[in-house]
């Protein structure tokens, strides 16, 4: 198998990994329920945004990575390095996809500020990995976990090596939450969402922040 | 338009956004050091400026801003032209 950064033509696999990862193993796509869009309008917009290479948020091609298997793309995962850039990878991303839905955003505003109150904040300086994904027919080889290690590995070569790793997902999605508890990461932060509308938006009933030392 | 003005104006849309009463416009200003500065109140403030000052900024120079520096040397130019 083989880990390579990902590149333009690799755009509809990352797109897939996006949607697929949002859904957390469910139907619900938040970005489509909190924009009142479809799936394919989402996948249109984040598609837009990937294309416009909007560097230190998950959405940027060079930040996946891609596990490619007799040719053939199985997995793939984003990682960045949290505040790189100068703001927060959340204000980015938000940002990206305003302008790419403007026409859909101002009509969006309860739900965003419903999604945003039960987020958690990245930590600043933190090795991110998102997007976490692998094809359903390679699933259970643990080509996540050889994707996950590599981008600590590769992290660690840098100049400005981070301390730390952190995963963000659904606390209900339990395979992902043991694939990673298996590669050393402890769960750090739990939100709970209580607000029933925001339960109706997300993928989930909370959210999980693991960590793991570098 | 002037830089004193682009401040003026900067500190009341500031005030209004993040309720930072005693806010101090700085180029160095970030939003790590303004409280209530998160992701929406960021998409707000953006907003306000382009509102304010009669603007529109591009997507890759609202991606670019790292501090407030960058966005009064965005304004001048946009407000310049």
């Amino acid at each position: 198998m083989e880990i390579r950064e990902a590149t333009i033509s690799d755009v509809p696999f990352v797109l897939d990994a996006i949607i697929e990862s949002e859904k957390s193993g469910t139907e619900i796509l938040s970005w489509a329920r909190i924009l009142g869009a479809t799936e394919d309008q989402v996948r249109s917009y984040i598609h837009d945004i990937l294309i416009e290479e909007i560097e230190g948020q998950e959405w940027y091609i060079p930040n996946f990575r891609i596990a490619v298997l007799d040719g053939e793309p199985v997995a793939a995962l984003s990682c960045w390095i949290e505040g790189e850039t100068g703001l927060a990878s959340s204000t980015l991303k938000a940002q990206a996809m305003a302008y790419m839905a403007a026409d859909l955003w101002s009509a969006a505003s309860k739900n965003l500020q419903l999604v945003a109150s039960v987020q958690i904040a990245r930590a600043k300086g933190a090795l991110q990995l998102e997007h976490i994904y692998t094809v359903p027919s390679k699933r259970g080889q643990g080509i996540a976990s050889l994707l996950i290690q590599h981008c600590i590995d590769t992290s660690r070569q840098d100049n400005n090596s981070p301390h730390l790793a952190e995963i963000q997902l659904m606390g209900e999605n339990e395979p992902a939450l043991r694939s990673y508890t298996k590669c050393g990461f402890l769960k750090t932060t739990t939100g709970p969402i209580s607000e029933i509308e925001a339960i109706n938006l997300l993928p989930g009933r909370y959210r999980v922040s693991l960590t793991r030392k570098i | 338009m002037e830089i004193t003005e682009i401040k003026t104006n900067l500190k009341a849309i500031f005030s209004k956004v993040f309720q930072a009463h005693d806010i101090e416009i700085t180029e160095s200003l970030t939003a790590d050091q303004v409280n209530k500065w998160d992701s929406l109140s960021h998409l707000t403030m953006i907003a306000e400026v382009e509102s304010t000052f009669g603007i529109k900024f591009k997507l890759k120079e609202l991606v670019g801003m790292k501090n407030v520096g960058d966005m009064i040397t965005l304004i001048q130019e946009k407000t310049s032209t």
